[in-house]
């Protein structure tokens, strides 16, 4: 109920500013103080920034386990950035007030790290954020940071990793070493909580293959490089698997829950993306030993661009990927053995309107997922963001039986099918 | 863009003119001026004759159309090589056919490299949806650039197709093929007539793009007689019709050599709608180097 209030309070707040703001009608922006490039390498230069998100997300179905159909919330997240010399500090806390689901309720810190580039080397120490991969619908290689699930399904939103980043650039690639000191653990959604396993996954239950936990220090490296049309890169991971496995067990209440289990893993992996001309080759592929039996994971495709269709400003991008993964009907996501479909639409107007289009397929049992993803600035310091998913063609019945059903996979999320809108505030 | 008069530096050719060396300053075209300062040869009857084989010889020496554009391409090129790297600020101005505005901010950082076409790293800085987000170019003088284009919300760097080049930049009138480095190869030239830009006398080129991704089948260029600066370029499109011109004013010479405009303003003809480039505060020879502030790397470091 209080968060309710804090949501509609939030959203007064925001709209109040744009009421205030715009009847100003700033039309020119000034040059940042210090000149246009205060950030050179002998300048200092630091800036404060602000998002302010309400989001607001419908179900049109109550869920399985009898959860809502709207949820609320708002997300707050500032940005510091201090740079002086060749150093720099930058910092970026998050948090979301939810109304519906208390585990969606949650703070991170996304960065906090310092940063010193020299000639020949970087460094950087702290938390931060680094992001692998070349395609659009699922990130295979992108390891490095946990994902914070309960965010989106989407795998895209991750939390912040502590860690020591040393970064060569040479004329033969760029050779990253990354030290990550200390475990994150995901996130997911709560008991009222949609888009989540009939079963809820308590983190109280966790465990670990290793005796350190979630204090283990765990290290990677990369290699990447540009050779013509071919860019590509190899990486591996040792350390705990950002992907827990799933146990069930009983509470002492008698409930039933999953509990995670992280495994110690090893994880080779390539990624590379050709271009030529309007057409772009992706492929990122990994092969994990540590969780199970060794076994490989994939997502490969191509995009096809078409610039300014019909004499118009508007850009076309048609996205085909084949999502893989090796466990099959023991693989810990539904995109195991998908054909994915996607449309970019960037109308490259004042608004920058962009929205892709999205359709994949299973091609054992033809359950399927539709999504969009739009944006769209309104104003000058406003931005909408449109998401939609609808989850089609399992059979809804085997969801009541608690067990995991590999010809209908994504069972549990037909009920869950939504829109989502946030209003992005910038500060 | 900067770049489009910041050129590669080539063959890197003694660029530096040193006139106590060199001798005063030859001009490219008409051959027949380089005969204007030995007055007293011409005086002598020996003279005469050796004039008057010339003017006989002058079909021979006379360049065609084709040799005359790519010359003035080469002399425009050269005399604006060696300046390193830049650092520029850019406000950019949309207008539509209504006079409604919409305003960008950007940064860019620009370098010249050794034997290859410019590297250049853009970074917009509003409107604040935008912010933090870059775009990394490596011009080549053969074959397509390399682009990269970087989200600061997922903090990815995603390489782009090079057919975008036509694609409108930041939803302006200047295309990314527009603003890109102006390497000498990446045309074929012919050289039109003398005309009249402004204030200033200029040569007519006609130039055609290389690339077989561009959004243009030719372009009319105006570079100025005094200091070979482009004055004015107009663009016709696929169906070579005028798609769009742009002007260029308010140049200012840096470093004792090379010369920057303060503004560009490019007319759609067709739409109507407009993009007014204001360049501010230039800053050459910052000491950028190419490894460090030109890798993908440092695009994920701009914010």
């Amino acid at each position: 109920m209080i968060r309710r209030w804090l949501f509609l309070f939030t959203l007064t707040l925001t709209c109040g500013f744009a009421v205030a703001e715009e009847s100003v009608a700033q039309v020119r922006s000034v040059p940042p103080p210090g000149g246009a490039f205060a950030n050179t390498s002998r300048d200092a230069r630091t800036s404060l920034d602000f998002e302010l998100a309400p989001q607001i997300r419908y179900f049109p179905q109550t869920g399985f386990q009898g959860q809502d159909r709207t949820q609320l919330s708002v997300s707050f997240t500032p940005e510091y950035q201090r740079e002086w010399g060749r150093q720099s500090l930058r910092f970026v806390p998050f948090v979301r007030l939810d109304s519906m689901d208390d585990e969606r309720t949650h703070g991170d810190l996304r960065e906090l790290f310092w940063s010193y580039v020299a000639d020949l080397w970087e460094l950087d120490v702290g938390v931060l954020k680094v992001f692998w991969g070349v395609t659009e619908f699922k990130h295979v290689v992108d390891i490095i940071n946990q994902t914070d699930r309960v965010e989106n399904i989407d795998d895209e939103d991750k939390l912040g990793q502590p860690m020591v980043h040393l970064s060569l650039v040479r004329d033969f690639g760029i050779f990253d070493v990354f030290v990550l000191t200390g475990f994150r653990e995901r996130t997911f959604p709560g008991t009222d909580g949609r888009l989540r396993l009939p079963l809820v996954v308590d983190d109280r239950e966790t465990e670990y293959e290793s005796g350190a936990g979630r204090a283990r220090t765990d290290a990677a490296v990369r290699w990447s490089h540009l050779v013509g049309p071919l860019e590509f890169g190899v990486a591996h991971f040792h350390g705990t698997s950002r992907e827990p496995r799933f146990f069930e067990t009983t509470r002492p209440n008698g409930e039933r829950v999953l509990a995670p289990f992280y495994d110690v893993i090893d994880q080779t992996s390539i990624d590379a993306q050709a271009i030529f001309g309007q057409w772009a080759g992706k492929l990122e592929l990994y092969s994990r030993s540590g969780q199970g039996e060794r076994f490989t994971a994939a997502a490969f495709g191509f995009e096809r661009t078409f610039v300014g269709v019909f004499d118009s400003r508007v850009d076309l991008g048609l996205v085909a990927e084949y999502l893989f993964d090796g466990r099959g009907d023991d693989a810990l996501t539904i995109l195991e053995n998908d054909i994915a479909l996607g449309l970019r639409v960037a109308l490259n107007d004042p608004s920058d309107t962009n929205a892709l289009f999205g359709w994949i397929i299973d091609r054992k049992t033809g359950e399927y997922i539709l999504s969009l993803e739009g944006s769209r600035r309104l104003g000058t310091r406003w931005q909408a963001n449109l998401e939609v998913r609808v989850f089609q063609g399992a059979h809804s019945t085997s969801v009541l039986n608690s067990g995991f059903d590999p010809d209908n996979k994504s069972a549990f999320l037909q009920a869950d099918d939504y829109v989502q809108l946030e209003i992005v505030r910038f500060f | 863009m900067a770049t489009q008069w910041a050129r590669g530096g080539g063959e890197r050719r003694d660029v530096r003119h040193d006139p106590a060396k060199d001798g005063p300053r030859r001009a490219l075209i008409g051959p027949r001026r380089a005969l204007i300062g030995a007055p007293a040869f011409a005086t002598s009857v020996l003279g005469a004759i050796v004039l008057g084989v010339l003017v006989l010889a002058l079909p021979v020496l006379a360049a065609t159309p084709e040799e005359l554009g790519l010359a003035i391409a080469e002399e425009a090129d050269r005399r604006d090589s060696g300046w390193g790297d830049l650092l520029v600020g850019l406000t950019m101005i949309n207008r539509n056919r209504l006079g409604d505005e919409f305003v960008r901010e950007m940064r860019f950082r620009i370098i010249e490299t050794a034997s290859d076409g410019d590297k250049s790293l853009i970074v917009f800085d509003s409107p604040k949806d935008q912010r933090g987000t870059a775009l990394l170019s490596y011009a080549h003088k053969i074959g397509t650039d390399d682009q990269w284009l970087y989200l600061p919300a997922l903090k990815r760097v995603k390489k782009i197709a090079s057919s975008n080049r036509s694609g409108p930049f930041a939803s302006s009138e200047f295309a990314y093929e527009d603003l890109t480095s102006q390497e000498i190869e990446k045309y074929t030239y012919r050289y039109l007539e003398d005309g009249v830009h402004g204030d200033f006398e200029c040569f007519v080129v006609e130039r055609y793009p290389v690339d077989r991704f561009s959004g243009y089948t030719r372009q009319v260029a105006w570079f100025d007689k005094e200091e070979y600066r482009l004055q004015r370029i107009e663009y016709y499109d696929r169906k070579d019709a005028l798609l769009k011109t742009l002007t260029v004013d308010g140049y200012v010479q840096y470093a004792g050599r090379f010369w920057r405009p303060e503004r560009m303003f490019m007319q759609n003809h067709q739409t109507g709608r407009s993009t007014e480039l204001q360049w501010r505060e230039y800053r050459f020879d910052s000491g950028l180097d190419e490894n460090r502030d030109f890798s993908t790397n440092s695009l994920r470091r701009i914010r």
